[in-house]
């Protein structure tokens, strides 16, 4: 039982230890100066603390309710002849998958401490949210069905591109552009994919890659797209607080139920007959084909799928900041969100979300850390100088930093943070 | 009647290399029929044909009566052919189970709204491929293992996986590529068994087999390729006295 629950309570961990720090530092900008302040606020840590403690609870309930169906038919009683009766208690598992983007989502939310969440930590709780619905899509093509894309960021640019072009000329706000950038990136993603998919090999990476350099290419070279400046979108289109909640709060929660959605598809996908056959290719093609798997065709709805999901996650991002560029689908965005994908587990949906939570909010702590030690008068006095500097010089460094942790990780654990558990829950099923 | 399958001079070249030349063979229903002949004679080659793999020069392939010529492996497993390899292709990072579950994959509805929101429909379904594949599993004698890797099964029950895999498409006509390769004398009888029971089940198989003790007690029909070419064909009985046969294995001169 633990060892089914662990993977969970370890991302859960893990997350709650890389998000707090955010929530009791307040950043204040001073543009005068050219820095960035740093206020430490306990109080709203206690609020946190509050707030994970209900997200535990809800844990642990459906813990509970999972035992109690399991050891004593607590389930069956309750529901004869229901859906979950039938599912062979499955669905506490998929469930269980959804905690930690529902955390994600009712920490900053949570009524006692919304108040306290600055604007400027929940726009890092935005990109970071942003960066795991990539991770999660990204994971489909490179962890479920074994594909390597080189130029992800290209359909998550696409996706922005084509929210910010069509906004330009008529009403075209970010509610409408989210389901048709899906439809439209989807579509793009079958169209590339059709031609390489066919072949064996890595000709998907390359295509990918040429596609993301040729899309920013041809956005900076296009007047009518803003050329490098990029296109500012009217304020009817973006997001707008409403209901109460500021801009920033909109922004996040429309973040938070993206990425629950995705997690949902993908999961729902993952068990299923599709995802069974997406990683049946991705062990051995051949094998696939000869029990009946239709290769060409599961390949292409991997790859549509995470094309897709890249795409809305651009439109979000366009009625975040309100501001589209070429920037976006640069490589290194690419590689950033493979790297989450390869460090938290490919092929394992939570291990993306961990990873990309990881890769995000970890450079960014470290930005902060320095002058938050030195705005605190007991910490300063505690914590010699030159680890101070240090932190600094970590995150100037942390590129560098990454393409080491990144060799590391292949030497010694190659199956990521979190690896894959399906095989432990598929296992378990029965 | 028609045959279940049959070849009309079915041909293969690989550059200059002829791998097979103009194959005729007929299989009826619920019949066990070997191919022999001695290395690089073109037997894989020829099941590599049969089941889509490699698309054959010439000649056609028909399982009952329907013309599977240069098909897709996926529709001609979809049609009723299904097999093994002599190199065991598993998914080795997926459990027994699973492995016999990616095989039923036609049989299932991918309807996407049941499939994301479980519809009881699609729930049952589930169950039911799970309960298939057991049973498929227990056929072969692997049940106890169905929660283990399929890589860390022994090298004998690895080739019993793959059977329960190919059986798991359901198909009419099962073609299986050396499956006592590499196997002691009481797991060649054991597979012997496990062989003659998949044709009590209605169906039909065609086997690849190095070991003449096996090919000689089970097949009710022989066909010896020799450099691809078809040199003899009929009972077992027939075959074994048939001098070209002895001239392929043995060579010019003892024959003589």
């Amino acid at each position: 039982m633990l060892t089914r629950w662990r993977p969970y309570l370890l991302g859960l961990l893990g997350l709650a230890t890389i998000t707090f720090p955010f929530l009791w530092l307040q950043l204040a900008p001073d543009f005068a100066k050219n820095t960035v302040g740093v206020t430490w606020t306990p109080s709203h840590a206690l609020n946190f603390f509050g707030d994970l403690s209900t997200v535990f609870v809800v844990a642990l309930l459906i813990w509970l309710g999972n035992l109690g169906n399991r050891h004593f038919g607590w389930g069956r009683a309750l529901a004869r002849n229901s859906v979950w009766q039938k599912a062979d208690h499955l669905w506490t598992d998929y469930w269980a998958w959804l905690i930690v983007p529902l955390l994600f989502l009712i920490i900053p939310l949570n009524f006692r401490s919304i108040g306290f969440v600055s604007t400027s930590t929940l726009g890092l709780l935005t990109f970071a949210g942003l960066y795991m619905i990539l991770a999660v899509g990204l994971n489909i093509t490179v962890g479920m069905t074994g594909l390597l894309v080189l130029g992800y960021a290209g359909f998550y640019a696409f996706g922005a591109y084509l929210f910010a072009l069509t906004q330009q000329y008529i009403y075209f706000p970010w509610w409408m552009a989210a389901p048709l950038a899906f439809i439209f990136g989807g579509g793009a993603g079958y169209l590339l994919g059709l031609p390489c998919l066919r072949l064996r090999g890595d000709y998907l990476a390359i295509v990918t890659l040429g596609f993301a350099e040729a899309f920013r290419e041809l956005m900076r070279n296009l007047d009518f797209a803003g050329g490098d400046k990029g296109i500012v979108l009217k304020d009817n289109s973006i997001f707008q607080g409403c209901a109460g909640l500021t801009n920033s709060q909109v922004c996040f929660a429309v973040t938070a139920f993206a990425l629950v959605a995705t997690v949902f598809l993908v999961q729902r996908l993952f068990y299923s007959p599709v995802g069974r056959a997406w990683i049946a290719i991705r062990e051995n093609e051949v094998a696939a084909a000869a029990v009946g798997v239709p290769v060409v065709q599961m390949k292409l709805l991997a790859f549509s799928l995470s094309a897709a999901i890249a795409a809305v996650a651009g439109v979000i991002y366009g009625a975040k900041d309100g501001f589209v560029s070429p920037a976006m689908c640069e490589f290194q965005q690419s590689i950033m969100v493979l790297a989450m994908v390869i460090l938290g587990g490919l092929g394992n949906s939570y291990g993306a979300l961990f990873g990309a939570g990881l890769l995000y909010l970890v450079p960014e702590y470290l930005k902060v850390l320095p002058s938050a030690i030195q705005n605190n008068d007991a910490l300063a006095a505690i914590v010699p100088s030159f680890i101070r500097d240090s932190f600094q010089h970590l995150s100037d460094y942390r590129w560098l930093l990454f393409g080491a942790v990144m060799v590391i990780m292949m030497l010694y654990r190659p199956q990521g943070l979190l690896g894959s558990s399906r095989r432990k829950t598929e296992m378990l099923h029965r | 009647m028609t045959p279940l399958l049959e070849t009309r001079s079915l041909s293969k070249t690989f550059g200059g290399l002829k791998a097979v030349q103009n194959v005729d063979l007929r299989i009826e229903a619920n019949r066990i029929v070997s191919v022999i002949g001695p290395n690089g004679a073109g037997k894989t080659t020829f099941f590599n044909c049969l089941s889509g793999i490699y698309r054959p020069d010439g000649g056609s392939i028909l399982l009952e009566g329907r013309d599977i010529t240069g098909r897709p492996p996926h529709q001609v497993c979809q049609l009723g052919l299904s097999r093994t390899f002599q190199n065991i292709r598993l998914f080795p990072e997926m459990t027994v189970l699973e492995n016999v579950l990616v095989a039923q994959f036609q049989h299932r509805s991918l309807s996407p709204l049941p499939l994301l929101l479980h519809s009881p429909h699609f729930c049952a379904q589930e169950k039911q491929s799970r309960d298939d594949a057991l049973g498929f599993l227990d056929f072969v004698g692997l049940a106890q293992y169905a929660d283990t890797l399929s890589s860390s099964l022994a090298y004998g029950l690895q080739r019993r996986l793959e059977i329960a895999r190919a059986l798991a498409t359901r198909p009419r006509l099962l073609l299986l590529d050396e499956p006592a390769a590499g196997m002691n004398p009481q797991e060649t009888i054991d597979m012997v068994r496990l062989i003659s029971s998949i044709r009590d089940r209605g169906l039909a198989i065609l086997l690849i087999e190095h070991d003449m003790k096996v090919v000689m007690t089970i097949s009710d029909d022989i066909l010896v390729l020799d450099h691809g070419v078809p040199i003899a064909h009929g009972a077992p009985d027939h075959v074994r006295k048939d001098p070209q046969v002895i001239k392929a294995y043995l060579g010019e001169e003892i024959s003589n």
